[in-house]
């Protein structure tokens, strides 16, 4: 069963992928090549990574470990779907992973919930507009906030966050739904109007 | 008179924070250190540990065989024994029944 989404065409079978030498190149343990791939693609993981830390040095860290997990996975990557389409996949989950090790725990949120959120929000000085929601979307579990960091933050249609989480779609609409009917009760009480 | 401020908005927040975009990052030279640094080191591992965990592996199976072997042979020389001991007791028996007949 495939869960990749209608907008990732597989690619004609007599076409090669713009990518495909490199790879072959990468995985023969051409460090030139795998240079090469990295500079191509490094701007669309640090766009994509973004989404999950906008802290300078973190986000180095998370777009680094895609292109580490990349190179010993590169024998995986199936030509015949986009080598970014693969790439932003692994990205995805390095980003969950990182909202894993961060994520609140229940009694902090326990906690945290007893408190004025506006206060706290306020005195921790959000310095962009990506921290700020960053902050709104911590309070979530963190694959409820991954899908909606990519669908509302990335605008990654749902059909390609379910593709690259490894769940159907069903189940992506399902967590979405949960995620947004947690998050309103968040916004409503952080004083946010809600979408 | 200070007009009260408005409410936060999250799409309002949201589309501030869909225009804000990724610092140029260059991660080349950090990975290049990186995938070298582990080839070094799995090219000076000393002998690779799997090849120890299966001779390890190994060597407790055959303590367990030879333990089983050893068990086997304990039960199979108990039970020559015991059948030599049924039998002397048998010769005994005979011996005796004959002794008596004749008595």
């Amino acid at each position: 069963m495939s869960f990749l989404p209608a907008i990732m065409p597989d690619l004609p079978p007599d076409e090669e992928p713009p990518d495909f030498a490199l790879v072959q190149a990468a995985q023969a343990g051409d460090l030139d090549a795998f240079d090469q791939l990295v500079m191509t693609h490094q701007a669309a993981i640090s766009a994509v990574l973004f989404r999950f830390s906008s802290q300078r040095a973190d986000l180095e860290d998370l777009v680094q470990e895609t292109f580490i997990r990349a190179w010993r996975g590169l024998g995986t990557w199936q030509p015949d779907k986009p080598f970014i389409h693969w790439l932003k996949r692994i990205a995805v989950r390095v980003g969950l992973e990182h909202f894993r090790k961060n994520s609140r725990s229940p009694m902090s949120r326990l906690v945290s919930d007893g408190h004025d959120h506006l206060t706290k929000i306020a005195s921790e000085s959000p310095t962009s507009a990506s921290d700020e929601a960053a902050q709104l979307l911590s309070h979530l579990p963190p694959d409820q906030r991954t899908i909606l960091t990519l669908l509302h933050l990335e605008q990654m249609p749902l059909a390609e966050i379910a593709g690259h989480l490894g769940i159907s779609l069903a189940n992506a609409k399902i967590k979405a739904f949960r995620a947004r009917k947690t998050l309103k009760k968040i916004l409503t009480r952080h004083g946010y109007s809600s979408f | 008179m200070d007009t009260p401020p408005s409410e936060p908005s999250w799409p309002a927040l949201v589309r501030r924070a869909r225009a804000e975009s990724a610092p140029d990052l260059d991660v080349r030279a950090a990975l290049r250190q990186q995938i070298l640094s582990e080839s070094n080191s799995q090219r000076f591992a000393p002998a690779s540990s799997g090849i120890l965990d299966d001779v390890l592996a190994l060597a407790r199976g055959l303590r367990g065989l030879s333990t089983i072997a050893a068990l086997t042979l304990t039960v199979m020389a108990f039970g020559w024994l015991m059948s030599d001991a049924l039998g002397e007791i048998n010769l005994v028996v005979q011996l005796q029944t004959q002794l008596l007949a004749g008595l």
